[in-house]
């Protein structure tokens, strides 16, 4: 079979056409995302790893359809594309939450008469954690050694050196009743109301 | 006190192999220190919230996969008001640059940290061949 130049050069800008389409889409979707993003202060619950991506969008599936001739030539640079544009949204979807965060990250739970600070603090052994409780407030401090071996780094990512957090609680608590606990790097602390700021229930008189 | 310390984001998906898990639950890539002695590489890796036996580690010729399973943390009566780090499972992998002694890795985990010696194997001796003469 031959081929003539004119064809050749047709397909192949065919090609770049539509690649260029692709690519429109694919940064297009990524910067849509970050435009989009809001730093969530009381947090919903987070976009899940695996749950972009189990059904194909609509658009995925009308490329699929329209694409299917490459399939069948044994070469599809668009599934490459997509791939591509498919780690560059995961990527960049990473940037949505937040840049810098202060360390360590914490958790807050709430219940009727209590609160429950939880904190990730890989590392870090009980003993080295410093907790204050004040009025409506829990302070964190303590620090994080690191490998003071003469060595070869290929890579340091881990923090370290000394930390100290204070973190407002929605009430004020009861310095007597706080129990801690630590295991596997995670910190978590239960504070109480005390019993005199516990909301009372009114019966109202019939 | 100014804050010392702050930590960068690693809220990314980890994306071994293209595909994903069955459990959707989000996967971090979690933080990791790798410093290399002359005989011996050490890894740290931070994996908060797993347990000794959530740890998963394999290597395959020069490929170091580390995987972390986190408890769930489920708390009756508790509600999240709040939220700077999700709860989910650790995925990373690394290729090493030498060749690893297999039976001399050692691991450990101790308060949400991963630590992983692997011994550098021996260099090849050098062997001279020599000729037989006839």
């Amino acid at each position: 079979m031959s081929l003539r130049k004119e064809d050749v050069v047709r397909c192949l800008l065919k090609l770049l056409l539509l690649a260029l389409r692709e690519f429109m889409r694919s940064t297009g979707s990524a910067f849509a995302r970050i435009a989009s993003s809001r730093l969530p202060l009381i947090d919903t619950p987070p976009e899940r790893a695996g749950a972009r991506g189990i059904m194909p969008s609509h658009e995925a599936m009308e490329d699929d359809m329209l694409l299917s001739d490459f399939g069948r030539i044994g070469f599809d640079p668009f599934l490459e594309m997509r791939r591509m544009q498919q780690e560059m949204n995961q990527r960049l979807g990473g940037l949505r939450t937040n840049a810098a965060q202060e360390f360590p990250p914490v958790n807050l739970w709430l219940s009727e008469n209590s609160v429950a600070v939880t904190a990730e603090l890989p590392g870090i052994a009980p003993d080295d954690v410093d907790l204050t409780v004040r009025e409506n407030t829990l302070t964190l401090k303590g620090e994080r050694k690191s490998q003071d071996e003469t060595s070869v780094w290929h890579r340091r990512e881990r923090p370290s050196g000394r930390f100290s957090r204070t973190i407002q609680l929605p009430f004020r608590v009861d310095s007597e009743q706080v129990e801690a606990r630590f295991a596997n790097g995670l910190l978590e602390v239960e504070l109480h109301r005390p019993e005199a700021d516990r909301p009372r229930k009114i019966q109202i008189k019939g | 006190m100014a804050q010392e310390l702050q930590t960068t984001d690693r809220q990314v998906p980890s994306k071994l192999d293209g595909s994903e898990p069955t459990r959707s639950r989000q996967v971090f890539v979690p933080r990791a220190d790798i410093y290399e002695t002359t005989d011996q590489v050490a890894l740290l890796v931070d994996m908060p919230g797993v347990a000794s036996d959530g740890v998963d580690i394999t290597l395959e010729k020069r490929t170091l996969a580390i995987r972390g399973y986190a408890a769930n943390q489920l708390r009756e009566s508790y509600r999240q008001i709040y939220a700077e780090y999700g709860a989910g499972d650790y995925e990373r992998v690394f290729t090493l640059s030498e060749d690893i002694d297999r039976d001399g890795i050692e691991a450990s985990q101790k308060d949400g940290v991963l630590r992983l010696v692997l011994p550098k194997a021996a260099p090849a001796k050098a062997r001279k061949i020599e000729l037989k003469t006839a």
